[in-house]
């Protein structure tokens, strides 16, 4: 039969592209394998609660932990009602402007796509002098919300775009205001997408660095509050690697930290999404 | 600027249907001029109709012939639609629905709309009736409770789902599911219902029962139901309105009461439809 | 009388309220880019205009210090870097899509799929950090120095990798299945399905991909600043250490001054200007029907 030729095609190209596979599944385990094993060593209690002594070198990341925590909690803090208030705009609202809500989505693409430092730059000249932040957290966390807020909106505008349409019909028919629509019906049920988009900008959010270099700083000790300078854990990465000699190991440990967080952070929107196909009733 | 009306004060009768042989009631909603159209896509063109108070009304028609345009500029739903254009007047008792001034969230609690599919909300049951009444101002729990009950009563839902008010409402089978959605629509008190082929997605057994439903509601409310099953209509209503479709657009051809439609047909259309030769 | 009635009406004042507040967030959303632009256009006039854009492409060399302010090898050092790495992880992305979309036994398909997400999120100090510690020294061991192109090159196609599998095994999922069904009823095996069917039809989705991979790699700052040697020149061979663009504004940025900082700006609005070309090409490419 004829076959033959592409029963040898066939098993070719099975052979490369499984090849690939395992090999890129190899370079990764590579990578991933080589965090682990030189962090785990550093990673002890001590490690995660007390401060950086020697430049980094001895020590712990303790208030390097706080700062990064309390940047993320201004940033998702912006990104939440601004990246709410925009998603439902756009996909509720903007039918007797489509230009302009096709406007504020094209920006929000070419947005997504504006590399970090530039962004390092921009929160830089605006929010740190122009707005006279300095470098803070505040002005940090507000950078990284510039950054998040496109993955919030676009996952969000999606969560909202796939309700049904009769949801508004209906609830039209029945005399009820926009406004109770949207609040006793069309956010709990978009809450899945929500969440999704919320998760994903924190993942993007936690592995910032360009942005944060120029804004929120690069000293080491407990933030005092959020008007003052703190030191987000990829920062601490990259300045334990390239600057503090015989910094590596801390380096691996707090990278190690820094992945496991993103790990947990990705399995909670893994998580979610299959509570999302389950989800029926939204409590009273 | 609240506009409650009362009963409508008599009108002389319209003469757009054939005149009718017994009854002279006053037309409770009547539409002049009225054309609908979605962007450049004209959808209805001019039908002026008179709809009596009390009764059934049915529009029948092929598919596109804009009977489901028409029910929605009744209670401006049409509002929603991106740019969409009515045209005309239309009166509901005293009150002129295209108006600009008009209020309309009080307007859809006195005109109600159930669909074509079956469309409670996410909610557990006695939150779906719940949640109109407090939104329109209603708190009281013991009144709210007295309502639902009342209301489950009088759709024939109460007994079945009386044990499990707090379960999901999506969880009910079709024909449980459009007459909650009906008993959702009754629990403001309207004077008019709108449905838009309100047994076409539910099976046999389900639909009988809800035409029941509809049927008993008759004195109380005036209903204006659009459907494709003649012979529901020939079962059910009291006055029939045939659309059509010309060229791209639709518009009324004839009204009159059921009778009358259909052993004496004005237009040759409605006969060919009646005899199933058309549509 | 015509009521135009595409006003979504709403006596309500609550409605009117809410509906302020939500063009107030689109707008503080939509202008960030306006801001963005404005900020980077602002600073970087007084380099413009006191050096001329011509000197950003005649100078001998990138060295500020010695008023010298040719942009060329470091624009020249991001493309090679972001070329090299699409040409070479587009392949190996698309084998990595195609197995985990087409080849894979279902389960491993999910677990596989649900692994490369997470590598999708892994920071690029992460990489930067593997990179320096583990590839460099491994390269200088074959030729010195290690921290060069090819090393940056290596670095960015393991870091678009996820991205260009993840959104070509979107686009490749998307494709109808009853292409695939006629297909196997013409008798065509599962490779000319492959090519003959499956990716037309998903050509449009898989030049989106490609070209979104290449937006995250021109933009590329941490990794490429720790793994490229970072020295300003135009590279003769794979192994010249070079800089890249968002190396060079990282670096120099907090001890820059007036021209200097300016200049680096001016880089800024170059970067700016790619980026944007490359994302409005893409949303383009993504909306192209699929004509097979």
């Amino acid at each position: 039969m004829s076959n033959h030729p592409q029963a040898i095609q066939d098993v070719f190209a099975k052979g490369i592209t499984c090849s690939v596979a395992i090999f890129l599944m190899c370079v990764f385990f590579w990578l991933l394998g080589d965090i682990a094993l030189h962090g785990l060593s550093g990673l002890t209690w001590e490690f995660l609660t007390t401060s950086p002594m020697n430049a980094g070198r001895e020590g712990g990341i303790g208030p390097i932990l706080v700062s990064t925590l309390l940047i993320l909690l201004v940033c998702m803090t912006a990104v939440l009602p601004i990246g709410l208030g925009t998603a439902i705009l756009l996909s509720e609202f903007s039918h007797q402007f489509e230009w302009a809500g096709n406007l504020i989505r094209r920006s929000l693409d070419v947005l997504a796509g504006v590399p970090s430092i530039v962004f390092g730059l921009f929160g830089n000249a605006f929010f740190c002098v122009t707005l006279g932040l300095g470098f803070s957290i505040v002005s940090g966390g507000l950078t990284l919300a510039c950054m998040v807020l496109p993955i919030f909106i676009r996952s969000t505008e999606e969560g909202f775009r796939g309700l049904p349409a009769d949801y508004r019909f209906s609830t039209a028919a029945l005399g009820l205001s926009q406004t109770s629509t949207l609040v006793s019906l069309l956010i709990p049920a978009a809450m899945p997408a929500l969440l999704a988009g919320f998760i994903l900008g924190l993942g993007r959010a936690i592995a910032e660095t360009a942005a944060l270099i120029f804004t929120s700083g690069y000293v080491d000790r407990m933030p005092a509050s959020l008007w003052d300078s703190g030191r987000a854990l990829s920062i601490h990465i990259y300045d334990l690697s390239m600057n503090v000699p015989g910094g590596d190991t801390n380096a691996y440990a707090s990278a190690l930290v820094l992945v496991t967080l993103l790990f947990m952070i990705n399995a909670g929107a893994q998580a979610i999404g299959h509570r999302w196909s389950s989800k029926k009733v939204i409590a009273a | 600027m609240s506009q409650q009306s009362a009963l409508p004060t008599p009108i002389p009768f319209e003469s757009q249907a054939a005149p009718l042989p017994t009854l002279m009631s006053a037309p409770f909603i009547s539409t002049d001029n009225v054309s609908v159209r979605y962007g450049s896509h004209q959808a209805l063109e001019d039908v002026s109709l008179s709809i009596r108070q009390g009764g059934i009304t049915a529009l029948v028609g092929p598919s596109g012939s804009g009977k489901t345009s028409f029910l929605t500029c009744l209670n401006r739903l049409t509002d929603l639609v991106p740019n969409c254009q009515v045209t005309g007047t239309i009166r509901f008792g005293n009150v002129d629905i295209l108006s600009p001034h008009t209020e309309v969230l009080p307007l859809r609690r006195r005109i109600g709309m159930i669909f074509q599919k079956p469309n409670p909300f996410p909610f557990s049951i006695r939150r779906n009736l719940a949640f109109p009444l407090k939104e329109h101002g209603i708190r009281d729990t013991a009144t709210i409770e007295t309502f639902i009950q009342q209301t489950l009563t009088r759709v024939g839902l109460w007994e079945e789902v009386r044990d499990r008010l707090d379960s999901p409402a999506q969880a009910l089978s079709g024909g449980q599911q459009q007459r909650l959605c009906i008993a959702r629509a009754l629990i403001l008190s309207p004077e008019v219902l709108l449905m838009d082929e309100p047994c076409s997605a539910l099976d046999p057994l389900s639909s009988g029962v809800v035409e029941d439903l509809i049927t008993s509601l008759r004195n109380r409310y005036t209903i204006i139901m659009v459907t494709h099953n003649l012979a529901q209509a020939r079962r059910i209503a009291d006055q029939v309105a045939l659309f059509w479709i010309q060229g791209q657009t639709g518009t009324l051809i004839e009204t009159q009461p059921t009778r009358d439609f259909f052993t004496r047909p004005q237009h040759i259309l409605t006969k060919e439809y009646i005899d199933g030769v058309r549509g | 009388m015509i009521w135009s009635l595409n006003i979504i009406s709403s006596p309500l004042h609550r409605d009117q309220l809410l509906r302020w507040a939500l063009w107030g967030c689109a707008s503080m959303a939509g202008l960030i880019l306006v801001f963005i632009v404005m900020f980077l256009v602002l600073e970087s006039i007084p380099a413009l205009r006191h050096l001329g854009a011509s000197r950003f492409m005649l100078d001998s060399s990138w060295h500020p210090v010695e008023d010298s302010f040719n942009l060329l090898p470091i624009i020249m050092g991001t493309l090679l870097a972001t070329v090299g790495a699409i040409l070479l992880a587009g392949p190996l992305g698309f084998c990595s899509a195609l197995f985990c979309e087409w080849y894979a036994p279902p389960r491993f398909s999910s677990l596989y799929s649900r692994f490369i997400e997470l590598l999708a999120g892994i920071p690029s100090v992460v990489f930067g950090l593997w990179g320096l510690v583990v590839l460099v020294p491994l390269i200088n061991h074959w030729h010195p120095p290690g921290a060069s192109l090819l090393t940056g090159i290596l670095i960015l196609a393991l870091m678009i990798l996820p991205t260009i599998s993840l959104l070509a095994q979107s686009s490749l999922a998307q494709v109808p299945t009853e292409y695939i069904r006629g297909a196997a009823a013409l008798g065509l095996g599962r490779w000319a399905t492959l090519r003959r069917v499956i990716i037309p039809a998903a050509k449009s989705g898989l030049w989106t991909a490609a070209l979104l991979a290449t937006v995250r790699a021109l933009g590329e700052t941490m990794a490429v600043l720790m793994v490229c040697g970072n020295v300003v020149q135009m590279p003769s061979s794979v192994f010249n250490p070079i800089r890249t663009l968002t190396a060079n504004m990282a670096l120099e940025m907090s001890y820059a001054a007036d021209d200097h900082r300016s200049a680096l700006f001016v880089s800024g609005v170059v970067l700016l200007l790619m980026v944007s070309i490359l994302v409005m090409t893409a949303t383009w490419t993504s909306r192209t029907p699929r004509h097979v």
